[in-house]
């Protein structure tokens, strides 16, 4: 079996699977962080993202041979990260399934584009699905952080 | 240590003696009550035993239990769906326990008979919990205050308790409960303990307890179980309702790297058992399964929709009659009739559909993202072929429930699938496109009115014919009304003159089950959109119509004015835009929604919702926000774009792409306020779904000048 050397969260580690294996279950089932959540498999649903390189990427439809920078996923944001004290601050989550996705992808917009306008806030979040319908309290709490 | 043995042990502790003071013979061991205790006969033998056994020195009854450092656990034996019964039930325990907020943890309780019925659905937990939870915690809070009251070589009357500690008022002195703990664990539990009237956490805008955990990654959901040794299975199933699979290739199946093995189930289904998810999935996709229609080849969700508009037209069975709605009707100055219509709507629960099993030295141990523990339990000591005392059932976080949890299959599924990986545990999880194609779908529906009006424009006749399938998708009901099916249509909160509600179902083998507000979702869409054409017909305004038929004590009328206020009903709406009302009472809880609509390329947008809920006492004011907040997301979603469709027997839709959810960049803002409500607890879980459905489709009826009565209102996907 091949066997890849990733970077996670500051570790090197590595894996002995198959290369098409998404590192979504790389993360899940061979290096146990299961924060980083499935919901879809396809790309659609934004559950499964972390950041890779700094991007936000859904880890559900990348290969684990295709990962070519550190990974990061929220187990790697530390818990003081100013979005993971808002989301506690706005009361953000419900059944919280979707929130490690947001997070990522909310994280990754705001380090590249700190104060987004209404529209990019809206278009970069649009990928990221929550039944619960938390959406109002997401906006406040990534409002609340990129200052406006 | 079985709950039987820690029973035991318990009465023999208690003694006799003290059961018959407090009213109670050995009910576990078949006699007979002499009286109603504190909690009453079996309430009370249940309450008293510890599942799981607890360290603590203090530990009355089994919701909760203090340590010597004051640590005060409390056990929620209500599935955390996201519905926040982590924080409200535990707050109703520290309000009548007077504890240290800061303190509280919270333990979620395994499926066991010691902690009372565990199902969580019909917006209950709260309305059930209330009075049982509240004595949970006045009983501590007697013993503590004794204990304390020893301490201080007082009398109990001189003392009082302040957060988390007894103190004595004359001289100001304080100890902690934590130190009392040890004193307080040999007192005998009272019988009947008054409780506070005063409340220090009911009521009080609180924070999820569990917030900190789901915003870093560290909540653990059924999905996230992770075991030593654990192998992890997907099963093929038939594509189709009722069909078969044929043949698979196995030994492609098994030559993927990480399958373990191939296993034909004994439904005809066939699960590839990996060493990790994708490996599963992976697997079941080399099988190539050539997937067979069974007898329902030709099953087609649009010819059940037809069937549900044609039984508008029978006889149907009686729902409800006030007066004669026939010579009302052949009397009126006009009449208005109307077809309304919904379609099959899936869950699509975030979290996909899972359970986690493990079968080792003779029992069973089950961890489930389960609303019904108890069922859970039952499935696997029945399959499993063990006593249920040998069945370990963990109650795991839910990523979303919203109803389809209340069904055990894969739980069947898992516990067949643990027989072949034994001793090792096995996790199923189910893809998105399971979860979507093997729904327990909300039904399909569709409503007929007669409204008779006056020369007036008064109503004076409203008949209303509604059609769903025969529950869970057996044979027609024969004319016993289903209570669910019609639920938020049987009585009109309206004064309407001559009413008649009448039912009929329609068999079908599309299976369906409960869906976040179950009957009222769909019943409410109707009656209320059917109201506005009413007051469009009779050029009224929606609101003052509304209060003009509503009796004088009705609950609707605080929300509805309330609404009122927050939208400024009155002014006139933006440019291209219009506004719909809707309201609805369901689950002990009342709700008015007003939504503003307008059309962009054709398809409707939402911009502003506004809502009003009165749900008796609140608990937690934040919770009940972002339910109702919630709720309207949820319930817009469905009305914008729930839609689930048969075709050759086969569900269409599969994954989000078709199977279309509302978004960030779609989502409304939305304004809720909870007024104060006088009475006992109203359910709040689903209480905020059925009314933006109507509110929207009002909207629109009004800005396009052609009524709506069809969802979903984007076109199918
Ligand atoms: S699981 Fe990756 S986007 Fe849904
Ligand atoms: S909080 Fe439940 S899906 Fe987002």
């Amino acid at each position: 079996m091949p066997r890849y050397s990733l970077e996670v969260n500051g570790e090197s580690v590595e894996v002995d699977v198959a290369a098409d294996v998404p590192l979504l279950w790389v993360l899940r089932d061979v290096l146990g962080l299961t924060g980083t959540k499935y919901g879809c498999g396809v790309a659609q649903c934004g559950a499964c993202t972390v950041h890779v390189g700094g991007v936000a990427v859904r880890s559900c439809s990348l290969r684990v041979s295709r990962v070519r920078a550190p990974v990061t996923t929220i187990e790697g944001l530390g818990g003081d990260h100013p979005l993971q004290r808002a989301w506690v601050e706005h009361d953000v989550p419900q059944c919280g399934y979707c929130q490690s996705g947001q997070i990522m992808s909310a994280s990754a917009l705001l380090a590249r584009d700190p104060h987004p306008d209404e529209a990019t806030l809206r278009g970069a979040m649009a990928g990221n699905l929550c039944r619960c319908g938390t959406y109002p309290r997401i906006l406040a709490a990534i409002r609340s952080v990129a200052g406006d | 240590m079985t709950e039987e043995a820690t029973s035991k042990r318990r009465w023999r502790k208690l003694g006799r003696r003290q059961l018959i003071s407090l009213g109670v013979t050995a009910a576990a061991a078949g006699g007979v009550g002499l009286g109603l205790g504190f909690f009453g006969g079996q309430h009370w033998e249940r309450r008293q035993m510890r599942v799981p056994p607890r360290e603590q020195p203090f530990s009355p009854n089994v919701f909760l239990a203090i340590d010597h450092d004051g640590t005060t656990t409390v056990w929620v034996t209500r599935s955390e769906m996201g519905q926040g019964v982590s924080t409200s039930l535990p707050m109703i325990v520290a309000d009548a326990l007077d504890a240290d907020w800061r303190a509280v943890r919270v333990e979620q309780a395994p499926a066991s008979r010691t902690y009372g019925y565990q199902g969580t659905m019909a917006s209950a937990s709260v309305r059930s919990m209330y009075e049982e939870l509240r004595e949970a915690g006045g009983v501590a809070r007697a013993m503590l205050l004794e204990a304390g009251a020893t301490v201080f070589g007082v009398d109990v009357a001189a003392c009082d308790t302040r957060a988390g500690g007894v103190i004595h008022r004359a001289s100001g002195r304080r100890v902690g409960y934590g130190e009392l703990a040890g004193l307080a664990g040999t007192l005998e539990v009272p019988s009947a303990p008054a409780l506070r009237d005063e409340h220090r956490w009911i009521g009080r805008p609180t924070r999820r307890l569990d917030a900190r955990d789901k915003s870093e990654g560290r909540a653990v959901y059924g999905i996230d179980v992770r075991l030593p040794g654990l192998r992890y299975a997907s099963i093929e199933r038939p594509r189709g309702i009722g069909g078969t699979l044929g043949d698979v290739a196995e030994e492609a199946a098994r030559a993927v790297d990480g399958v373990l093995d191939v296993v034909r189930m004994t439904s005809g289904s066939v699960a590839v058992i990996a060493e990790h998810t994708f490996a599963a999935f992976a697997g079941r996709r080399a099988l190539a399964a050539d997937h067979r229609a069974g007898p329902n080849a030709s099953l087609s969700s649009a010819r059940v929709e037809e069937r549900l508009r044609d039984a508008t037209r029978g006889e149907g069975a009686e729902v409800y009659v006030e007066g004669h709605v026939r010579p009302a009707l052949a009397g009126a100055a006009r009449t208005l009739e109307a077809t309304y219509e919904v379609p099959y709507v899936a869950h699509q629960c975030m979290e996909p559909i899972n359970a986690t099993a493990r079968f080792a030295d003779g029992a069973w141990e089950v961890w489930a993202p389960t609303q019904d523990p108890m069922t859970v339990r039952e499935t696997v000591a029945e399959l499993g072929g063990v006593g249920i005392e040998r069945c370990t059932v963990h109650v795991t976080l839910l990523g979303g429930g919203f109803g389809r949890r209340t069904v055990p299959e894969e739980i069947r599924q898992v516990v067949e699938l643990a027989r072949h990986t034994s001793p090792n545990p096995v996790q199923l999880v189910w893809t998105r496109e399971d979860d979507v194609q093997h729904d327990y779908y909300r039904c399909a529906a569709a409503h007929r009115f007669e409204v008779g009006l006056d020369a007036e424009g008064e109503i004076v006749a409203w008949r209303d014919h509604v059609a769903t399938p025969t529950h869970g998708g057996g044979e027609a009901s024969g004319g016993r009304v289903d209570e669910l099916a019609v639920d938020g249509a049987a009585r009109p909160p309206y004064r309407f003159g001559a009413v008649e509600v009448r039912w009929s179902d329609v068999a079908s083998p599309i299976p369906t089950g409960i869906w976040r507000s179950v009957g009222h979702g769909y019943n409410a869409f109707a009656v209320e959109a059917m109201l506005d054409e009413v007051a469009r017909a009779t050029e009224r305004d929606p609101l003052e119509l509304r209060l003009a038929l509503l009796p004088a004590d009705a609950r609707h009328r605080a929300v509805l004015e309330r609404v009122a206020q927050m939208c400024d009903w009155t002014a006139p709406p933006p440019e291209g835009r219009a506004r719909g009302l809707a309201v609805h009472a369901c689950f002990g809880s009342v709700c008015a929604q007003v939504a503003e609509v307008s059309v962009e390329d054709s398809l409707p947008r939402v911009h502003r919702v506004w809502a009003a809920v009165e749900c008796g006492r609140v608990i937690n004011p934040l919770g009940v926000k972002a339910q109702i907040l919630g709720g309207i997301v949820f319930g817009l979603s469905a009305a914008l774009h729930g839609a689930i469709d048969v075709e050759a027997g086969r569900v269409r839709q599969s994954n989000f792409h078709d199977a279309v959810v509302l978004r960030m960049d779609a989502c409304p803002e939305i304004e809720v306020e909870v007024l104060d409500g006088a009475g006992e607890p109203g359910g709040i879980g689903e209480v905020g779904v059925p009314m933006i459905a109507p509110a929207v489709a009002s909207a629109l009826s009004r800005l396009t000048g052609t009524p709506v009565r069809k969802l979903p209102l984007f076109p199918r996907a």
